[in-house]
């Protein structure tokens, strides 16, 4: 006589969730094949680079000890999680940024990302012109052609520790765990 | 019994097909039902007759003449029926699975909110402003000020939040977006010509939305490993179903879908928005900084659409030429490097689902329950509000000066200034085919033109649109 309403979850939704949920795709980093050095050859001026930090918020800071002076740039790990970059803001010549400040954001796939600084710096160059014309570019060249800023150094201290390459790599197994 | 189940359920048939002009034919085989004729040839059947009728005595006062009147009560008996059942057996039912919320815990003080934000936890939270500032200045300070673990970025990440919010009728538009081509920003509909909808740059990539208090903004807060475009999204189409599902009539376990005919189920497209039947229902954004991340959505649910087709400038089709009184033929954006909108086809929830989700209160009762089953241990999930007239974001900041807590959110002060919404804006050149003027614009200052018309100052006067056809 009466209508029997079940709940029932159905197939639907059981499909549906082994489609999405929890369906995280990562990049694997990998150490062999060194995306993360940075490519001094494609720098601008690289003679002289002889300190290259990297930051758990995936930079790369490239400079001269005596000199400070040196590009700064996001890690191709970081670029290959991004997607592809749409439009790149960088601060502005003559600004100080201070460590652990943002210098700027890259856009990619509807994502805003925030970019920082390991130590406090002075801002020589923005590569901005180049990156609106060809924004792929930071896809492809993150650690060389594609670098953001020219920067001097003005305080190698950071709040965080900066780490080198190795314990970069380190840091990224346990990031895609 | 069988035989009788079947002739009500035919009668239901009946109504819907009449209303709805939809066949069930997949379901049943009409045609061949053993009662087809019962109504014509009484005789033929007397002995069903007989029983029907004493069933029809007992649910119905008025008698089974009057057939749609007749089974629009017995809806209502079965509906008291079923309930019965399902109360019985502990089946969930939509109702049900509304009422568990009754402990939402507002927000005392600034203080207070400040502590909550800094504190190792997750929660949702619902804002009861409808101010697009107060609203993104929220979102901002809580994504800003949610601890993380800095010394061990692997480690697991334990404050995860929620926040929901509906904002009144405003255009948002994303970080490195162009007003003047996204926004038809001489529409009457916009506050600052004498109309309704705000303006308002966000801090998210992606294109223009527009909100109004039919559509319901969420922001689902995560840290930066965790981050994935599509999870939160996929989240919602489940949960949103799994309402939707509930709400379906079954008969011996064959769904019957009549008084809801024109229901959709939601789903997930390739670039990751939600949809329903081909209509894109929410668009999506993400911001990444210090370690975290957040994708923040709107869900149209019963918003007035067609005021925002007129504030949106991009085309709809290729081939359009005029929008609104805009003319593309006769203006040219060039030189640009700002992120374009792609334009799509938009509907209201309330109308995809045949009004079984048909206001943005059901909607967030249904995040904020689903939010906790994110999580184990998830009783101890709370879900808080805050409101304007408490919890104020000037005193939020001035709050963190005085207890000397590094904070640098500032989106109630940066948000609704022209700085943020105009200046922030990428260059671009554009030129007015009908007056032959062209601009190259760089941080919303006019930077080149051959307008000698507009007394434009080189690298002072902002760009207006004005200058556009």
């Amino acid at each position: 006589m009466f209508r029997l309403t079940t709940f029932k979850p159905l197939n639907l939704l059981k499909q549906q969730s082994r489609l999405s949920t929890f369906n995280f795709i990562r990049y694997q980093s990998t150490c062999t094949n060194k995306v993360n050095v940075v490519n001094l050859a494609k720098l601008p001026e690289s003679k002289g680079i002889n300190n290259i930090v990297y930051t758990s918020s995936h930079e790369w800071l490239a400079y001269n000890k005596e000199s400070k002076i040196g590009y700064l740039g996001i890690t191709q790990y970081a670029a290959n999680h991004m997607g592809d970059v749409t439009y790149v803001e960088l601060s502005d010549v003559e600004e100080v940024i201070e460590a652990g400040e943002s210098i700027g954001s890259v856009e990619s796939v509807k994502s805003s990302n925030e970019i920082y600084t390991p130590y406090k710096i002075e801002v020589l160059e923005n590569n901005m012109d180049t990156l609106n014309d060809k924004p792929q570019l930071v896809s492809e060249e993150a650690m060389g052609e594609a670098w953001l800023l020219k920067v001097k150094v003005l305080e190698e201290q950071s709040e965080e520790r900066v780490l080198d390459l190795e314990k970069y790599e380190t840091y990224l197994k346990g990031c895609d765990e | 019994m069988n035989k009788l189940n079947y002739f009500l359920l035919r009668k239901r048939l009946n109504t819907g097909l009449a209303c709805q002009q939809r066949t069930y034919s997949n379901y049943f085989d009409l045609k061949n039902t053993p009662f087809e004729n019962v109504k014509s040839n009484i005789k033929e059947h007397a002995d069903v007759n007989d029983l029907n009728n004493m069933y029809t005595k007992m649910f119905y006062s008025q008698g089974g003449s009057k057939e749609i009147n007749a089974s629009e009560k017995d809806v209502n008996d079965l509906d008291s029926i079923n309930r019965e059942i399902n109360e019985f057996f502990g089946t969930p039912t939509p109702e049900t699975s509304y009422e568990e919320n009754a402990n939402i815990e507002e927000i005392e003080s600034p203080q207070k909110f400040i502590e909550l934000i800094k504190s190792d936890s997750k929660f949702c939270i619902v804002s009861k402003s409808t101010d697009p500032i107060y609203n993104l200045s929220m979102e901002d300070f809580i994504f800003r000020n949610t601890p993380i673990d800095k010394s061990n970025l692997a480690s697991t990440f334990k404050s995860q939040r929620l926040m929901l919010y509906v904002n009144e009728k405003t255009c948002v538009f994303g970080k490195n977006q162009n007003p003047f081509k996204e926004v038809n920003l001489k529409s009457k509909l916009l506050k600052k010509n004498g109309g309704a909808y705000n303006l308002v740059r966000r801090y998210s990539g992606g294109g223009t939305v527009v909100h109004d208090t039919g559509n319901v903004n969420y922001s689902y807060l995560t840290s930066r490993n965790e981050f994935d475009q599509k999870f939160f999204n996929s989240f919602i189409v489940n949960l949103v179903n799994k309402h939707l599902s509930l709400t379906q009539t079954h008969v011996l376990d064959v769904p019957i879908d009549i008084a809801n005919a024109q229901k959709n189920y939601l789903s997930l497209n390739e670039r990751g928005d939600i949809t329903c039947n081909g209509y894109k229902v929410s668009g999506s954004a993400f911001k990444i900084a210090l370690n975290k991340s957040y994708h923040h959505g709107t869900m149209l649910i019963n918003s007035n659409l067609k005021e925002f087709s007129k504030i949106m400038r991009p085309k709809l089709k290729k081939s359009e030429v005029t929008n609104n009184g805009i003319r593309y033929d006769l203006e040219e954006f060039s030189e640009e490097t700002d992120v374009n909108s792609v334009r799509s086809p938009i509907e209201n929830l309330k109308i995809l689902t045949g009004d079984v989700l048909s206001t943005p209160e059901q909607f967030i009762q249904i995040l904020v329950n689903g939010f906790k089953t994110l999580f184990s241990h998830s009783s101890n999930i709370k879900t808080y509000s805050i409101s304007p007239g408490v919890v104020n974001f000037v005193d939020v900041y001035e709050a963190c000066r005085d207890l000397n807590l590094k904070n640098t959110s500032k989106g109630f002060v940066e948000l609704a200034t022209e700085d943020w919404t105009y200046r922030h804006t990428p260059s671009f050149k554009y030129t007015n085919k009908k007056n032959g003027f062209y601009y190259r614009v760089k941080k919303g200052v006019v930077v080149d033109t051959n307008d000698t018309e507009n007394k434009i100052e080189l690298n002072k006067t902002l760009f207006k649109e004005d200058f556009m056809v």
